[in-house]
């Protein structure tokens, strides 16, 4: 009798789980729908782009496999730039009247056309851009790599296809670093922005978190506990070395470059409140630059250098602040929520930061500096942090837990566009996009 | 011990809602999604969209039919408006507001003409003549702007639109928000179709005047260097309002670097008339 009542109240429980899974796929699939409704005008705002078959010079396997990969590559960059509607276009003689209207119908204005060839050890590749409308050739360039170094070299022709038609600098020759605990331990590792080419930097089998692109993109500081206490290290990512940049006793975490790659802001304990110092290359401390019986952490220097923004719980709980950098002039930014890892946009007019409200999860907000306005970016998918800008300011890369596990995604500051930016086992934590590298 | 009946009873209804959920799944399956699972937020950076923005009447661009099929075809959220559901009629005046621009975008091509051809005869001759008398004052301006020809457009509801179109370089309208702009070159040897679509959008997208503030039109010149600064930034006809003139400059001045001249492109400068409207 008493196991019947046991089935009978699982078999409840059962229904009602189902009941509960339905009303919220319900939920969640409308919730998808209307997101549609609010992607905006960004859309209207793409130019056509048509590429042709990239065209392999020489008989070569390997030419023609590079060829291929070159163009994937190049294809990717100008769709996750979202400054592009990308076409594929048939290789062919297409100087006829007939086709080029064609192309045109279909809002395509430029044709891109590309060989690639295999001179001794160099990879050569010859880009031509065409106007459709006339056929006049806008650009022509020739690039070269020495090592075969076919990605970058495909990275580095779709930022210069982004630089001359919008005037901005790409982003496609940047790399995001984070932490990954694949290996049992938290190790920093590093990736194209396109989810290619992952890299290990560390094997110290130890807790490494917080890492930070310096200013040229050659150097990556973090905090780790190879000591036993959580140090700042330096890591000279092109001549793979490091060094422990700052070992007071206590934290010395959250460390973020000034613009101008001398100076480092980062939170120091020693002992007492944890509070923001300004040290040098070198690890001396040039100047405190808050005082008192709180804890200030998470700086981030604005593009002009004079001021940062910071997390501070003088009011009671972490919020958002401004100060000068010379000390002085400090304003409250966020009235409510518990707010985190902020971080200013390279164009300097907008602040990404983390706020979790009373009853919610940590969910990404964008502070509009002009119009002092706040932005909420993420809703109802679980946790998101620690998000850092890329280096053109259009998208944010991000830590969350939305699928289950904890993974990084890239999205545009619309909130469109979400995009994992790779699967790899483990869980991924706190991204930092690099500058445009040159290498 | 086992009360069979009830356990049949319960499997049933499990198996039923197991059905009903595939189902679901599979009915949704069938609709368009896209990958990108993003967030319901507005977020306006340059000029936020108004109310009124429902009512304002694009007078360029009427057919703009190649365009909207691509939009449609490119982004499931306009086709996830058909389907009826209760998020989508509250928030449907969004929508409208949304959709609305990106139908309006459009690029004047030649087809339009025919339909423009009545009103081509009404050509407004002392706007004609004021310009030419204004063009000779200016070097740079001289070479192509007597070939230009001012005429009226039918207009719902503003009788002053006009548009500037050189039979060399054709006019490329723009559109951001409920903002149009239209971009002609003073020269006809420059012949790329998609440099002026670029700037055009850029410029556009970085202005911030909101039609309930009123509707003029302002044209300006200005001349871009091979490397994308621009310089001689001037009001070539005034709105009448200061505050729109000086949003039209704020726009082109926010907008540089603007792309760079293509290589081919000889002269060391091109002269660019932009229309804001």
């Amino acid at each position: 009798m008493n196991l019947n009542k046991i089935i009978k109240s699982t078999a409840m429980k059962r229904i009602s789980f189902f009941v509960f899974v339905i009303s919220h796929l319900v939920v969640s699939c409308f919730a998808h729908d209307n997101i549609y409704l609010s992607l905006s005008a960004s859309q209207a705002k793409r130019s056509g782009i048509a590429i042709e078959v990239f065209v392999p010079v020489g008989k070569d396997a390997n030419t023609a496999s590079f060829a291929k990969y070159i163009q994937e590559i190049v294809k990717n960059d100008l769709i996750l730039s979202r400054y592009f509607n990308v076409v594929d276009k048939p290789s062919g003689n297409f100087n006829t009247k007939e086709k080029l209207l064609s192309l045109k119908h279909m809002n395509v204005f430029v044709i891109l056309a590309a060989s690639v060839s295999n001179e001794g050890k160099n990879l050569v590749v010859k880009i031509k851009m065409t106007d459709v409308s006339t056929g006049s050739t806008i650009w022509e360039n020739k690039y070269t790599d020495k090592s075969c170094n076919y990605r970058y070299l495909a990275h580095k022709i779709s930022d210069e296809i982004v630089k001359r038609f919008t005037g901005e600098t790409g982003i496609a020759c940047s790399k995001i670093a984070f932490i990954n605990d694949g290996t049992k331990f938290k190790e920093l590792y590093i990736i194209d922005y396109d989810g290619h080419n992952l890299r290990r930097l560390t094997k110290d089998n130890r807790i490494n978190v917080l890492p930070k692109w310096s200013p040229r993109g050659d150097q990556i500081i973090y905090t780790s506990y190879l000591c036993r206490n959580p140090d700042l290290f330096i890591l000279n990512i092109v001549e793979n070395k490091r060094k422990i940049l700052s070992k007071y006793q206590g934290l010395n975490v959250a460390g973020s470059f000034a613009p101008d790659g001398e100076r480092i802001l980062l939170t120091l304990s020693m002992k007492k409140y944890p509070n923001l110092y300004l040290i040098n290359l070198a690890g001396g401390i040039l100047r405190k630059m808050t005082e008192g019986m709180h804890i200030d952490t998470s700086p981030s220097f604005a593009p002009n250098g004079q001021e940062i923004v910071f997390i501070s719980d003088r009011a009671g709980y972490p919020q958002l602040y401004i100060m000068n950098i010379n000390g002085g002039n400090v304003r409250r930014l966020t009235t409510n929520g518990l707010c985190d890892s902020p971080e200013w946009s390279p164009r300097g007019d907008k602040i990404v930061f983390t706020m979790k409200e009373a009853r919610g999860n940590h969910d990404l907000y964008i502070y509009d500096l002009p119009t002092a306005k706040i932005i909420k970016l993420t809703n109802n998918q679980r946790n998101n942090e620690n998000p850092t800008w890329s280096p053109d300011g259009r998208f944010v890369v991000f830590y969350s837990n939305r699928s289950g596990k904890g993974e990084i995604y890239i999205m545009a500051i619309d909130g469109s566009g979400t995009r994992k930016l790779t699967e790899i086992s483990g869980t991924s934590y706190t991204p930092a996009w690099s500058p445009v590298l040159t290498r | 011990m086992f009360n069979q009946r009830d356990f049949f009873k319960y499997l049933a209804i499990s198996v039923f809602l197991h059905l009903s959920v595939f189902c679901f799944l599979l009915d949704n399956g069938n609709k368009k999604k896209s990958v990108c699972l993003s967030v319901p937020v507005e977020v306006f950076f340059n000029s936020p969209l108004h109310k009124k923005a429902d009512q304002s009447i694009a007078p360029v661009s009427k057919s703009s039919n190649v365009q909207t099929k691509q939009q449609e075809t490119d982004q499931p959220m306009v086709s996830s408006v058909s389907d009826g559901n209760s998020v989508q009629t509250k928030l449907s005046p969004d929508e409208r507001k949304k959709t609305k621009p990106v139908i309006k975008d459009s690029f004047v091509k030649k087809k339009d003409s025919p339909k423009k051809g009545t009103n081509k005869t009404k050509i407004d001759n002392k706007v004609a003549e004021k310009l030419k008398n204004q063009t000779t004052n200016r070097q740079p301006v001289k070479k192509g702007r007597e070939n230009v020809v001012s005429k009226s457009l039918p207009s719902d509801n503003d009788s002053n639109v006009e548009t500037f179109q050189s039979p060399d370089s054709p006019a490329v309208s723009v559109s951001y928000g409920s903002q149009y702009g239209e971009v002609s070159f003073d020269t006809k040897n420059f012949k790329f179709s998609y440099y002026g679509n670029q700037i055009g959008k850029k410029i556009i997208s970085q202005s911030r005047w909101v039609e309930s503030y009123g509707k003029f039109r302002v044209l300006v010149y200005f001349k871009i260097h091979k490397s994308g600064t621009i310089s001689d930034v001037f009001i070539k006809e005034s709105s009448g309002n200061k505050e729109y003139d000086k949003n039209a400059l704020d726009a082109i001045y926010r907008a540089v670097p603007l792309p760079e001249l293509p290589e081919s492109y000889e002269e060391d400068f091109l002269g660019v008339f932009f229309e804001f409207k």
